[in-house]
């Protein structure tokens, strides 16, 4: 399910973020064939057309793949942070940060949601979190 | 061995490597223009015999072309070009050459790739994790910042789907490793077990340090040309019989195949076919190894075994010197050095030829050469033969 909230408006990544502000993940859904598409799709995924519009994605997903990324933390010790490949309920897939409040197995199809977090270096990005 | 019948006639005569590794000083244009010029002498030519010239590049970009071609003072081409599909782009130049060579385009044709991302203050790693702007930086700055973090999230899902495990990665680089030792121009030739395997650190998990490609700064460098003409040259002729390509395309897109099946499954089996021979008549493997896990896919798709065992396959013993199977015989890209599709290109030959000195294999008159792009994004393979 997808709303037609913001259609037909340039589908810039500038547009995008202000979306992603108000806590809206926007994807590109097809006149043609109906098909979901990444936000920033030049053409439908599944048809080839070029007539696509954002609309906002529900915000649900589940874990096709992930990696923990060796970084720095706070105090510059190494950290492995959590990145994944979700499948949106919609179809797309987007890649990108899990948000974890406790250490969790993960396993193919886990439940997850769409949230936003409000980076103080890097201002509003989407992330992922476990769904329950 | 005779060529298949739509083999293009054409041989690799000359080839050219600069010193590899932690070289600093020098820019990828000066690493390019010493390597043709030692493939040119090793082919016993000279630039006035050059007519082609196809340059390529990492991280610090192509070598200029009109650069390239005003400093090796090479006249009247008729070939030129830049490619580009990241790693498989070797052996995209030598099918270009060995088609314009085969429809009597161009007679002698050079095809470099160079690069020189390392800098004496600055971590190896760190190279391939640069700041970058518009969609491609809202993924950086979620968590996508790397290649290897896209190939962990590869094997991540090769690993839930067949069981493959970190120990049967671990087998690819402790066997590559055991190469290496014997190759004078490895930059790594410390013997690993796979105890050592699986203590290093992560860079990003599933994969640990052990499991990623060095980085170096250097050149290679082939003339290609007819089989006539490499006959009559300094050194003994390594011939093209096929090859293939495969672009998956599908980048961070819904990719169903993604980490399961790659484009060697396809370029392979069109660069058998084009040389008319079967897998079980290959010699010699030089297989594109990012990481661990890029050997372990391309086995599966090559057919060395069955799709799904490649876990299996790989740490049952018949990797490394003296085993069943001569797989990047020179340590590859995770022990040897990293000029992307010539690190491959480059160990073929010289197996090929019969040069490779302590970790000459013992069969070597059919070599399968592979090359991948981006991540998993390009295939391509190149079948050659002595």
């Amino acid at each position: 399910m997808t709303s037609d909230e913001g259609a037909a408006e340039p589908r810039s990544l500038t547009a995008f973020v202000e979306h992603l502000e108000k806590g809206t993940f926007m994807l590109c859904r097809c006149d043609d064939c109906g098909g979901c598409s990444v936000p920033n799709a030049e053409q439908c995924e599944t048809c080839g057309s070029v007539a696509l519009r954002w609309c906002a994605a529900v915000g649900t997903a589940r874990l096709v793949s992930w990696a923990y990324d060796n970084v720095s933390g706070s105090g510059g010790d190494p950290q492995l942070a959590p990145v994944v490949i979700a499948q949106f309920s919609e179809g797309p897939w987007w890649w990108g940060r899990l948000t974890l409040d406790a250490p969790a197995a993960l396993n193919v199809d886990t439940p997850l949601r769409l949230d936003v977090s409000a980076d103080p270096e890097a201002g509003t990005l989407p992330v992922f979190r476990l769904a329950f | 061995m005779s060529a298949g019948t739509r083999s293009p006639g054409t041989a690799i005569a000359g080839l050219g490597i600069t010193d590899v590794g932690k070289i600093f000083g020098r820019s990828a244009t000066h690493f390019a223009i010493d390597s043709v010029r030692r493939a040119i002498a090793d082919a016993g030519l000279t630039t006035a015999d050059i007519d082609g010239l196809l340059t390529s590049g990492g991280i610090a970009g192509n070598p200029p072309l009109g650069t390239l071609q005003a400093q090796l003072n090479l006249r009247h081409l008729k070939l030129a070009a830049e490619v580009q599909a990241y790693g498989s782009s070797a052996i995209q130049m030598v099918e270009l050459a060995s088609r314009s060579v085969a429809a009597g385009e161009a007679s002698v044709v050079v095809c470099v790739w160079a690069d020189a991302p390392l800098r004496a203050e600055q971590r190896s790693g760190s190279v391939y994790r640069q700041m970058r702007r518009g969609w491609n930086g809202l993924l950086h700055q979620t968590g996508i910042r790397s290649p290897t973090i896209q190939y962990a999230l590869a094997t991540r899902r090769h690993m839930q789907h067949f069981g493959t495990t970190e120990e049967q990665l671990g087998a690819i680089a402790v066997a590559q490793r055991a190469w290496a030792v014997l190759n004078p121009r490895a930059q790594m030739r410390t013997p690993i077990t796979i105890e050592d395997y699986l203590a290093a650190r992560w860079v990003a998990d599933p994969l640990r340090l052990l499991d990623c490609c060095l980085v170096s700064n250097g050149a290679a460098a082939v003339v290609v040309t007819s089989c006539e003409r490499a006959a009559d040259g300094d050194q003994p002729p390594v011939r093209v019989l096929g090859w293939g390509q495969s672009h998956p395309g599908m980048r961070l897109r819904n990719n169903p195949d993604f980490g399961l099946v790659s484009g060697a499954a396809h370029s392979g089996a069109q660069a058998l076919a084009m040389a008319d021979v079967s897998l079980n008549e290959i010699d010699i493997f030089e297989l594109y190894d990012c990481y661990t896990f890029t050997v372990l896919l391309t086995v599966e798709d090559y057919g060395l075994c069955e799709k799904g065992e490649g876990g299996a396959f790989v740490s049952s013993g018949v990797l490394g010197p003296g085993g069943k199977v001569a797989l990047n015989t020179g340590g590859g890209q995770l022990s040897g050095y990293y000029l992307w599709g010539m690190t491959p290109l480059v160990e073929a030959v010289e197996q090929l030829r019969g040069q490779a000195g302590e970790r000459q294999a013992t069969h070597h008159d059919l070599a399968v050469v592979s090359g991948n792009g981006g991540v998993l994004e390009h295939h391509a393979t190149l079948v050659l033969a002595a």
